[in-house]
Parts: C-alpha cells; structure tokens; sequence
C-alpha cells in the first residue's frame, strides 16, 4: 500500500480514527508521519489541517476514474491547479500538501486563496479578522462592520438584563465604529 | 560555557516559582506569531533570507525595554551545543522547533525569563511571555506592549481581511495562541480525565500533555489552549479560554475533596509512596521522578507536608530534567549515569523536609 501523502513510498503507519461517525483509515510512510507529526500532532488537536488538505488530495484522486466522462473544461481547470506557482516563493499545491497545509509567504494567501479559504473554513471561527492591527494600518470596512453586529447583539443583550452601566460603554463603543465606518466609506468613495 | 546560559542556570524561573504559583494552575503563555512582510516564511526562506531577517530583528530585539541590551540575553541558535539547547526548552524559552531548526535561528529572552522572542522559527517571530498561576491578563498586557514596540520598528506581514499572515492558516488572524498549564490528579485519580479531555476539545480547545505529544498524562500535567486565532479578538478568545479554565480548576476542587471523602487512604498511599520513592532512590528515571513529583505536589497542595514548599517542587519539575542535570554537572552523561544524578538530587533535596 502506497503513502497517502507522498503516493511514492509504501505505507508503514496506519492510523485509525473515527470521524463523524465513520471509521477512517490513514496510512503514511515514515517520512510524511514525521512531518505531519512535526505540523500538529497526530490526533493531537481536535483537527489536523493536513486532513484538510488530504481530502482535496483523494477528492482529486476518486475524480480521476471519472476522468473520461469529464469535460475539457474542468480538466484544464485542474491541470492550471496542478501548475499552479508563487512567483515570490515558488511555493506550488504539492509543497502545501506535503508540510500539512504550510505557505511560503505572503503572497501565497493569494495564489493560494482557494486552498486558504477552505482551510479557514474548516478550522476558524470566520474569515474576518477582528483582533489587534499594526498602528500604520486602519481597519476594512468589512471587519467594521462585524464588529459593530457583534456589539448591537450584546448592547441588546444588555439592555434585555437591565444592565445599563455596560450597555452606556457598549453605545458609546458602536459609535465610535460608526465615525470610523463612515470615515472609511468617504476614503473609499473618493478614490 | 555560553556566559548568557551560566546565568540562566542561576536564575530562579520567575513562572515556576514566584509565590503568587497557585495549586492547580501553574503557569499562563500567550504566545504570538509575527512575519516581516516581503520575506518568505521559514519553510521556504533560504539559509540567505533567514539571515536577513535575523538582521532585521537583531537590533530592534537590542533596543527592546522587554529583551533588549542590560534587559535580557540574545542567543544564536547555531552556536549553542547540545545541552545548552535543550536547558532554553526544559525552561520553556525556546521550542523544540527553534533548536531543531536547519535555519540560522536566534532566541532573545529577558533577564526575568517571563518574556522571550524567538526567531526563525515556524515564523519569523514567535513572541511569548510566561506567567505564573493563572494570569493570561496579566501575560496579554505585558505581550501586547511587547508586540507593539516590535511592530513599530519592522512591518509584520498582514492582509486587511485576514490579519496577522503566518506560515500555517490555523494560526492567521491573531496569531495568538493562550495556554494554562494545569495539575490534575484529582481528576485523573478520579478517572474523570478522559470524559473532561473530551469535552474540553469538544468546546473548540486544545489538551496536551506538558511532556511533549504522545505523553498525554505524564506527571498529571495538562496544557489547554484555543484553537481559533481568526474571527474573534484577543480578549473573547482569551475569555472563552479563561471560563473553561475556571470551570476545570472548579472540578479538580471537587474531585480531590471527593477523594479526601471517599478514598482517603488510597490518596494518602499514593503521596506517601511517592515521597518515599523521590527519598530513597538510587536510579531514578526521568518518567518515574516526573510521576512521583507529581505525587508529592499533590500532598504539598492537600497540606500534608509541613516543611515542603511548592516552590521547592516546582523548581524540582524543571532540575529534574536531562538538559538541567547534565548542565550542573557541566557533563554530557548517558540516560543510566543521569538516573543517578537524578536520584541522588532528590534524596538532597527532599532530606531535610521529611
Ligand atoms: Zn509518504
Ligand atoms: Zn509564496
């Protein structure tokens, strides 16, 4: 049996783990249980980005016996996939595959959205940042945006428990973002 | 000797023993992952661009009021042998990755070892700062400082939508991971471990043993941490951490006066042949000292010890481990001399407390 990871060399570990109530086998060889070992544990987080990254592996792999009833289309898609490069790092999918999910550099969030989003998907809570920022850089209006939903539902939630104290700092923070939403809105509409 | 590691080998470590220790919780981390913009990660930085960015961070770590010149030590990886390596990861300092790295890799660390910088290592920068007890607040206030006076000298990598840009996806945003290491054996003892790791991870947590993967229970000792570093801030994910952490201090309570109640012979039998095999040992391996340690830090937390100190203990957890042993005795030692010198440290130690 061959190495899920590398498909080269044979397979000398298998592990067993349940997954949503299925029963799911995965066989590594030596040198790719190291590294993935390395990239987060086996089993050693509740969830393993590299798992994310085998299932766009075998999800490929099962689309390839139906390969003869797929159009051209979809092929060239995968192919320009397959030969995908980061001019700045020369990072490709096979090098993300292989370290568990890892990037070169900056610049490969954005070659490498798709796989991004789909590992963010998997394992953040959403695809907005909303924590701490460099000084020099001010915020999206998107992340504006969700922070100040988030505050109305606790402002809400506040008023509902009679606790005004909190819900006064709450308003005055929502009007805070509101200033710095419009004062995004006219930046951008003057472009 | 590196003359930066002598020192360190002087230093009581602030997170293990300062008095404000509390029984469950030892200790707090909040660690943060930072880039330079316009430089590949490590793991596809050239032994060429990984010294451009200890150049870059050099300097601006000297500067620091945190690490810097007087404030702290600055450590090449490269050269440092063996030993010297492993005492800046039995102390927490440095990960395994840092010390293991092909990369010229460095480790800026301040003289109180609460904070420590280290370079090259999954990401360019991987700030951390340690607390004793548990005080993720007090370790967030001195991080985020920290962090700022970093970020005003060099330009972290950063996307408006995403945050923080790391080498793994399942740190981009916050770039901030928050632990609390624990000392369950109420829980454990109780058998009530497996079912409170479960639920924990469950909740979107993580929970590892202290001693590396794989030594999930050794010595009792847990670290939880969040998972998530996207879509919530920094305070909300150290919230949700921080009611979980409570609520698992909570349990432990109930689960050690359960056993007090209940099964108080075989709590006092467990201390007690514990203590004794710490005392009258002649080969002690590093498991077998970890577990009984383990063992006696329960009796010191119950109040079954007069004249032990959980400082004592604490400090005991880290000079029990290879790197300290064989740095003190400035040999390298095979595992069955170092057996030994560890027992041999423990009968010392423990002598004059009985
Ligand atoms: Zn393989
Ligand atoms: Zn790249």
């Amino acid at each position: 049996m061959l190495c899920d990871i590398c498909k080269k060399r044979e397979a000398t570990i298998h592990i067993k783990e349940v997954k949503n109530g299925k029963c799911v086998s995965t066989n590594l060889c030596t040198e790719c249980a190291k590294e993935k070992e390395l990239a987060g544990g086996l089993g050693a987080f509740g969830f393993n980005l590299a798992e994310v990254i085998f299932n766009v592996g075998k999800m490929s792999e099962a689309d390839k016996k139906a390969d003869a009833s797929e159009d051209k289309n979809n092929k060239e898609v995968r192919e320009k996939e397959s030969s995908l490069i980061c001019p700045e790092c020369g990072w490709n999918l096979a090098k993300m595959r292989r370290s568990g999910g890892k990037l070169g550099c900056s610049r490969c969030y954005t070659v490498f959205a798709k796989w991004v989003s789909m590992a963010v998907e998997q394992v953040q809570r959403s695809s907005v940042h909303v924590g701490k920022r460099p000084e020099k850089c001010g915020r999206s209006a998107n992340a504006v945006k969700l922070e100040m939903d988030k505050l109305q539902l606790e402002l809400a939630s506040a008023v509902s428990a009679e606790e005004y104290e909190r819900a006064a700092q709450l308003r005055d923070r929502i009007n805070a973002l509101k200033a710095e939403a419009a004062a995004l809105q006219d930046a951008t509409g003057e472009k | 000797m590196n003359q930066a590691i002598k020192r360190l080998l002087q230093n009581p470590v602030s997170f293990l023993t300062s008095v404000s220790a509390d029984g469950i919780a030892i200790s707090s981390r909040i660690r943060l992952s930072r880039n330079i913009a316009g430089l590949p990660f490590p793991i596809a930085a050239t032994a060429e661009s990984a010294a451009g960015v200890i150049n870059e961070l050099a300097p601006v770590c000297s500067r620091s009021a945190f690490v810097g010149e007087k404030k702290g030590m600055f450590f090449e990886i490269g050269k440092l042998d063996e030993l010297e390596r492993l005492l800046l990861l039995e102390r927490r300092l440095a990960s395994s990755e840092l010390i293991k790295s092909k990369l010229p890799s460095a480790l800026a660390v301040s003289n109180d070892e609460s904070c420590s910088v280290m370079i090259n290592e999954e990401d360019h920068l991987r700030i951390q700062v340690l607390k004793a007890g548990f005080d993720l607040a007090g370790c967030w206030q001195k991080i985020n400082k920290l962090e700022s006076e970093l970020g005003k000298e060099t330009e972290f990598a950063w996307d408006d939508e995403l945050g923080y840009l790391t080498e793994c996806p399942t740190n981009v945003g916050t770039g901030m991971r928050a632990s609390v290491m624990l000392h369950l054996p109420g829980l454990v003892m109780t058998d009530q471990i497996n079912a409170t790791i479960h639920g924990i991870r469950k909740l979107g947590l993580a929970v590892r043993g202290i001693y590396g993967e794989g030594s999930d229970n050794s010595g009792k000792l847990f670290q939880v941490s969040n998972q998530i570093t996207l879509g919530e801030n920094e305070e909300t994910i150290m919230e949700q951490l921080s009611a979980v952490i409570r609520q698992l201090i909570e349990y432990e309570r109930r689960a050690r006066r359960a056993l007090l109640e209940k099964d108080r012979f075989a709590l006092l039998d467990h201390v007690g042949r514990s203590f004794g095999l710490l005392q009258n040992s002649y080969k002690l391996s590093c498991a077998e000292a970890v577990e009984a340690l383990s063992g006696v830090r329960f009796g010191v937390d119950l109040g079954l010890f007069q004249h032990l100190k959980i400082d004592t203990v604490n400090e005991l957890f880290l000079e029990l481990n290879p790197g300290h042993l064989q740095m003190r005795s400035s040999l390298a030692l095979p595992e069955s001399e170092q057996a030994v010198l560890r027992a041999k440290l423990f009968r010392t130690k423990l002598r004059e407390r009985a």
